[in-house]
């Protein structure tokens, strides 16, 4: 065959191949449809149900769509659907070729893709999509070929939609539906699964789900109801539908696997109207491996639809009940977890028992917290001690078995600290003295054991011997048996939360190290469930660390010891209103109900007065500078304020405009400062001149607010004015707080001003007895309401408190004001760093915390943001689901490059707004149309370069230079870094603090493919040239004197900052306080303001003097957090602060009766105190003198020899102080002081040394070491080889 | 010091294999000098998925190892090579057609060399550079060698010394470590 013949042949053959497959692909091929964004149960149900062979199904996640042109039609749900603007190209370029697109829509979703479809198909489409069954699955595979393959040859066969009722009760029988619940009550009753006496419970599933298939968890959950001795109504239904077949019902309960709220406010409301209580356990889309993982967050949508919007119904039990995994046919299925399904029916029965109990039957363990040894009992804001005991004799008077509560306070008290006791296991003296003396419940080995087997997994279990060895452990423990501290009275048992880890683990808790409880923390929890078998059990008081203990965030398991150690016991948990993002991770760790109490009282803090002479001064002297004088000089320094703001001392001369300025803005915030008076007493209201004050606090400003925006509405005053906090506060605030005094006083007028001043006079009155009532009616099986929660001066709405806090929804952060807060406070802090430093900063790091989170709305969010110059993309429903470049033109300066450290609990309630924060940086890095510097892209570039110096592979560095977001390891919670720092005899070197805290928050959460990895040099690469460190403040119950977190936290990264980059970054706060007027405030002065507004201010020491031992405790707190920022950042406090304390606490020089106040109340306060300034002073913080030196060791020996030492830890933990005390003391007094030292830590008389644990990493040196006997015999072979060729080359020549 | 003579190390290594180069006609060292570009490249971008350890992942004494080794083969060619190429037995067209392969330390230093220098710059960028950079430089030590040392002889002579030289150094930074 010629050459010619085969190539015509050949294309012969190519054209009938060529026209072959055209028609093979117009007619015969199968109809290719792509279904988006289905869940896995929907995707399973869709591909088991293709009943036609000529039909191909795919099946996508959105972020997967793409190629749709391949497709003959492409099948979308619509919730929760997002499609970039590649994808929606891509979509348009596939309709222009013909391809059918159809989205199933819910109201209100504007993603609306529906092209190459009539109005009439898209109706059946629809039709099949919200009837989900079988036979409508199989028949929209079987319509979507009919109409996007008309002509292709096969089955092209369908039915038409099966209607299934849109609102229905349904049962565990498939197919069977009711339109009444009469009629599902008939068909119960003929089953014999329904009884006049039982109660009834509404199960509700869902919208249109699920009606057949894929429903085990369920069914399950239907049947345990039922054989629990319920009346089980399931239905399925949204909006008024739904709300009347609940009232239909008259349910005891509802249970609600929720997708999102329950119900209106009105339905929620007739819930708790009807005392109904709202259990919400759901079903994760996940599989088991990866709900177990405690490393992996729950997905945003999922966390938001499940959890977070179910609480503002006042969601209970939020346990994950079922995850979905690969069948047997390898689609996903939903698969009921038994153990949680247990533990759920536990706790549902539990609580429903609650309701039908006798008081006097009804077992309650309440769970409190103390610092070891004779501290106070703690909680945030609240004098425990009375407060308990207040709540014991109300139980008492309901009917409660609280047999041999004592009849007076003090004897109770006294009962509490000798048998209610928290042991450090430094004081094995304390330990024997208890055991000896207190009557501890004591439990035996075998009797731990057993119990603890039943309750604990065995890996667990062996988790905790394989680190502290077997029971009964070392702390509290004789004879094979472990003491429990406790007490009971009648049917209530009292008990404090132990120390987590014990002697060197809780150093090794510093380096994030993933530490089992020892059994000493066990043995009460154990006791709790099956000892004692309370019927509830209560935590009082904010807060304890169970809810810390590393695990899953959400949906936890019998592997986390947060939910294994309540056990399924019904768990209300007393919270501060003023600390909503902790409470949040109670409620989701521990199913807490949260019982919220109010703050202390804000109190008048006397520093208008004071400096009210010298603000008038100030005032004249910016208006008319020749009142600018050298006398007004005088005054500023001989106040002490030039130390603060770091102005020159010298009596010549005078200080600048500028210089006023800011002693003016200084002392006005001195002026205004709120402070908080004596703890909060549980059940007893504030007095009439403390609901004044705190009233004045919530209104005033808002009030002049009010006044100011009216008047700027009437042309009165400028925009300007209108957001000049100084001229606001000169103008109006007066005028507001007056009127509140005025009404308060029983001064009424009949304007909306005073009906709002007497609304909250009234709340606040109120909620003493609300918090004890809604802790009653919980015990008794009954709902508590939902609030939301914060300081109540930033969010009056609070009121009344003795409700069940609740968060906010993520996803819509950064809000609307808060992103304007957010812009605000970002080009604050860079025109503030431009004046100082004349230049942009490169970096602003920030540390985000999860109540400044929640109570600002996310505006800490929109600072980073900001920063970066993107700003957010909201959907049709407000949630931010994209972000796009702020244009550089518009941004008007360079992109600043940031860094964000993150608390645990934010990590938890915020994961993709983290996730967001990362693509922000990449957005911002990758921009384009920079005009200015882009410092964010330089910053990447910079992070890669270090990361492969530290020889991370290119590849790598590149992904890790867009890492920005970190926080603590092992799932942790803080930074790990409070208890070494204040064990300060345990450590010299600050580099020490330093390696800790990088080591403990170096884990990423910025991407899940590097969620939770730890990552020092990442951390270091990141922290590297940060020129301004941002902390939030958002409540005025606190400061960063107060709170131990806040240099923690701020002052750790400083100290990390400094010690890498060599120089301190500016800190700034970052202050909400005022809702209205959002500002910076440098920290130095936000020092400043609380210490003298505070610890020096003999007004604030008074009010708090009214209180008791934990009020009293609270001084101590504050003395060691001095200390701690002394470690972390010095230069944040007044170098002559410990002076002042010294004149304040030890010369008494105000006549405050300070040493007799301690002495009565809590001495242990005062010699952590004395300890403190003598820390400083050892570790060179304080140059104190010689005889300020043995004045504070005289009076804290003294306080030892007549009280015992106190066996806190900033004492007995080190020795180091104690012998620098007994150097500083006369030869007898110092035997004497050690002699009482020795006591309380010595069992046998021989002293504890406390063993140095060094945080300094070990580097491992590699020897790469290749002796030289292997080149050596290299060496010569190649020689000998050498000769052997030369010899044979010269033979051959 | 050590560092240093690493550096010239490679230095000598890169010329010795150019010199080896230079005995091939164009038409055999222009495909080889361009298998070299290809292999720079390919390794660039292998070399931006590991951490640098040693060279290439190849630890810095098995390095010296092997140019050591191959030094020796280089000077066992220098004895051998003596007659024109169409005249050689199959065992010295090995040596004549053995092109060297002690430069790929030096490739790999360089291409991790540039990895560092060039963050935030793609990785196929820095890739193709690195192997533009690569050839180019051996095709002007090819052509300044063939002007330079006209003669064969001339040529294996500067191999021979080369080659003695890497084997000296080798030893001295032996002794160092």
């Amino acid at each position: 065959m010629s050459r010619k013949q085969l190539l015509l042949i050949a294309g012969a053959c190519l054209i009938v191949a060529g026209i072959g497959t055209y028609v093979y692909n117009r007619w015969f091929s199968s109809t290719k449809i792509l279904v988006v964004n289905s869940l896995p149960a929907q995707e399973a149900e869709i591909r088991l149900n293709n009943t036609n062979k000529h039909i191909d199904v795919t099946c996508l996640p959105m972020s997967e769509a793409h190629g749709f042109k391949n497709y003959d039609a492409v099948l979308m749900f619509g919730r929760g659907l997002f499609l970039d603007s590649i994808q929606m190209a891509d979509i348009r370029e596939a309709a222009d070729a013909g391809v059918k697109f159809f989205t199933s829509t819910l109201r209100n979703f504007s993603v609306d893709v529906n092209y190459n479809v009539t109005d009439a198909q898209k109706d059946t489409l629809q039709s099949y999509f919200r009837n989900p069954c079988r036979s409508n699955y199989s028949n929209l595979l079987r319509y979507a070929r009919a109409i996007a393959t008309p002509d292709k040859w096969g089955d092209k066969s369908y039915l038409p939609p099966t209607l299934l009722p849109n609102n229905m009760f349904y049962h565990l029988e498939s197919g069977k539906y009711f339109e009444k619940s009469s009629q599902l009550t008939e068909y119960l009753k003929e089953r014999g699964l329904y009884a006049d006496s039982n109660r009834n419970v509404a199960f509700i599933s869902g919208i249109t789900f699920p009606v057949e298939g894929n429903r085990a968890h369920v069914d399950t959950l239907i049947s345990r109801l039922t054989r629990e001795g319920y009346n089980v109504y399931p239905l399925s239904a949204s909006g008024k539908a739904r709300a009347k077949m609940i009232k239909e019902i008259s349910p005891a309960a509802i249970v609600y696997l929720p997708m999102g709220r329950l119900g209106n406010d009105t339905l929620i409301n007739w819930c708790y109207d009807n005392k109904i209580p709202l259990f919400m356990p759901f079903p994760l889309i996940q599989p088991r491996e990866k709900w177990l993982d405690p490393t992996l967050p729950v997905a945003a949508g999922t966390l938001n639809a499940r959890i977070v919007v179910p609480e503002i119904d006042g969601a209970m039990t939020p346990l994950c009940i079922s995850t979905q995994d690969a069948g047997k046919d390898g689609y996903m299925v939903y698969n009921p977890d038994p153990e949680r399904i247990n533990a759920f029916m536990e706790q549902f029965t539990r609580f429903m028992n609650l309701k039908k109990m006798r008081n006097i039957d009804k077992k309650v363990a309440i769970g409190y917290f103390k610092s070891p040894g004779k501290d106070a009992l703690l909680a945030s804001g609240m004098e425990v001690v009375p407060s308990l005991y207040n709540f014991l004799k109300r139980l008492q008077r309901e009917g409660y078995n609280v047999d041999g509560l004592p009849s007076t306070l003090e004897e109770f008290k006294k009962e509490l600290m000798l048998k209610g006791s928290v042991m450090g296991s430094y004081a094995e003296g304390a330990q024997k003295k208890f055991m000896d003396e207190a009557s501890p419940v004591w439990l035996d080995k075998s009797t731990y054991e057993k119990w603890a087997k039943e309750i604990l997994l065995p890996e667990k279990y062996k988790e905790v011997t394989d680190r502290y060895g077997a029971a009964p452990g070392s702390l509290l423990s004789r004879n094979d048996s472990i003491a429990v501290s406790a007490i009971q009275y009648g049917n209530i048992l009292l008990f404090p939360q132990p120390r987590p880890a014990l002697g060197d683990d809780e150093f090794k808790l510093v380096h994030g190290a993933q530490v089992a409880p020892p059994h000493s923390y066990l043995a009460p929890y154990i006791y709790m469930q099956k000892g004692f078998n309370a019927d509830a059990l209560i935590h009082f008081g904010t807060h304890g660390n169970l809810e810390f203990t590393p695990g899953k965030n959400v949906g936890l398991s019998q592997a986390d010891w947060a939910d294994v150690l309540i056990g399924n016991r019904p768990h209300f948990y007393f919270y501060t209103t003023g600390n909503v993002g902790e409470g949040i991770i109670a409620k989701r760790r521990t199913h807490a109900v949260l019982v919220t109490y109010l703050t202390p009282p804000y109190v008048e803090s006397g520093m208008r007065q004071k400096y009210s002479s010298l603000l008038e001064n100030i005032h004249r002297a910016i208006a008319d500078s020749s009142n600018n004088t050298v006398s007004l000089k005088n005054e500023i320094v001989s106040l002490g304020l030039h130390s603060d703001l770091k102005l020159d001392s010298t009596t010549s001369g005078t200080y600048s405009m500028e210089e006023l300025e800011l002693v003016d803005n200084f002392v006005e915030e001195l002026a205004n400062e709120k402070i908080t008076g004596a703890y909060y007493v549980l059940g007893t209201p504030y007095s009439k001149e403390n609901v004044t004050t705190t009233v004045e606090a919530i209104v005033a400003d808002k009030i002049a607010y009010q006044r100011a925006k009216k008047d700027y509405e009437t042309r009165k005053i400028s925009e300007v004015s209108l957001h000049d906090p100084n001229f606001i506060r000169h103008k109006y605030l007066s005028g507001a707080r007056q009127k509140v005094r005025d009404v308060c006083s029983s001064k009424t007028n009949n304007d909306a001003e005073s009906e709002m001043i007497n609304e909250f006079c009234r709340l606040l009155m109120s909620s003493p007895d609300s918090e004890i009532e809604a802790m009653l009616s919980v015990l008794s099986g009954e709902p508590v309401r939902p609030a939301p929660g914060g300081d109540p001066v930033l969010n009056p709405n609070v009121l009344p408190t003795g409700r069940n806090m609740f968060s906010i929804n993520a996803e819509a952060t950064p809000g609307v004001k808060a992103w304007n807060d957010g812009v605000s406070l970002a080009e604050q802090t860079l025109s503030d760093y431009l004046k100082r430093h004349g230049e942009y900063p490169k970096k602003v790091s920030y540390t985000f915390w999860a109540g400044e989170f929640i109570s600002s709305q996310g505006a800490t969010l929109a600072q980073a943001f900001r920063m970066l110059g993107v700003e957010p993309v909201r959907d049709d429903q407000g949630r931010v689901m994209d972000l796009k470049l702020t244009p550089s033109k518009e941004l008007g300066r360079p992109r600043i490059n940031v860094m964000v450290q993150v608390s645990g609990q934010l990590r938890d309630i915020a994961a993709s707004r983290l996730q967001m924060i990362t693509d922000a940086v990449k957005l911002a890095s990758e921009s384009t149309d920079d005009i200015y510097p882009n410092y964010v892209r330089e910053g990447s570039v910079d992070q890669e370069k270090i990361l492969v110096d530290n020889g991370v592979s290119p590849k790598d560095a590149r992904e890790l230079s867009a890492m920005r977001v970190f926080g603590p390891v092992n799932s942790g919670y803080s930074t790990g870094m409070l208890a070494y720092t204040e064990n300060s005899g345990s450590w010299d070197d600050r580099n020490e603090i330093v390696e800790g805290f990088v080591n403990n928050m170096c884990a990423l959460y910025g991407d899940t493919l590097h969620w939770g990895k730890a990552d020092p040099s990442v951390f270091k690469a990141a922290v590297t040239n940060t020129d301004v460190i941002v902390q939030p403040r958002q409540s005025n119950t606190w400061g960063p004197i107060s709170l131990d977190h806040v240099y923690e936290f701020t002052g750790g990264l400083s100290l990390v900052a400094s010690s890498i980059n060599g120089k301190e970054p500016d800190a700034v706060m970052a202050d909400y306080r005022n809702p209205y007027l959002p500002k910076l405030q440098d920290a130095n002065q936000a020092v400043a303001v609380e210490v003298r507004s505070s610890l020096l201010n003999p007004v604030f020491i008074s009010e708090r003097m009214k209180g008791d031992a934990t009020t009293a405790q609270m001084f101590g707190e504050m003395f060691r957090n001095i200390f701690g920022w002394n470690v972390m950042r010095q230069s944040v406090l007044n170098e002559n602060i410990y002076d002042d304390l010294y004149d304040v606490y030890i010369e008494d020089c105000h006549d405050l009766g300070i040493k007799e106040y301690f002495d009565k109340t809590n001495p242990a306060a005062f010699q952590e105190m004395t300890a403190t300034m003598l820390e400083s002073a050892r570790k060179g913080y304080w140059k104190a003198s010689d005889a300020q030196l043995k004045n504070v060791a005289k009076l804290h020996a003294e306080t030892t020899e007549k009280f015992g030492a106190p066996c806190t830890e900033f004492v007995c933990g080190n020795q180091k102080l104690q012998e620098y005390v007994a150097n500083a003391l006369p030869e007898d007094k110092a035997s004497s002081y050690k002699k009482d030292i020795s006591e309380a830590l010595s069992a046998g008389g021989d002293g504890i040394v406390m063993k140095k644990d060094s945080l300094t990493t070990m580097l491992d040196a590699q020897n790469r070491y290749i002796g030289w006997v292997i080149p050596a015999i290299i060496i010569a072979v190649m020689i000998i080889v050498m000769g052997v060729i030369i010899r044979s080359h010269k033979t051959k020549k | 010091m050590g560092d240093i003579l690493f550096l010239i190390l490679m230095a000598l290594a890169a010329l010795s294999v150019s010199v080896k180069l230079s005995i091939f006609p164009w038409k055999v060292s222009a495909p080889v000098i361009l298998s070299w570009g290809i292999f720079s490249f390919c390794f660039t971008l292998w070399q931006s998925g590991n951490s640098f350890i040693g060279i290439g992942g190849v630890s810095i004494n098995t390095a010296l190892l092997l140019c050591m080794l191959e030094s020796f083969i280089m000077v066992s060619v220098c004895f051998i090579l003596t007659r024109q190429e169409k005249q050689l037995s199959w065992k010295e067209k090995i040596c004549f057609y053995y092109p060297g392969f002690s430069i790929v330390f030096p490739i790999m230093a360089f291409s991790g060399y540039q990895l560092k220098a060039y963050p935030g710059i793609s990785f196929d960028i820095t890739g193709i550079l690195t192997a533009a950079v690569i050839m180019v430089s051996m095709d002007v030590i090819l052509l300044l060698i063939k002007k330079i040392l006209n003669d064969g002889n001339e040529r294996l002579n500067c191999l021979y010394l080369l080659n003695i030289s890497i084997i000296t150094i080798i030893i001295i930074i032996y002794g160092i470590q």
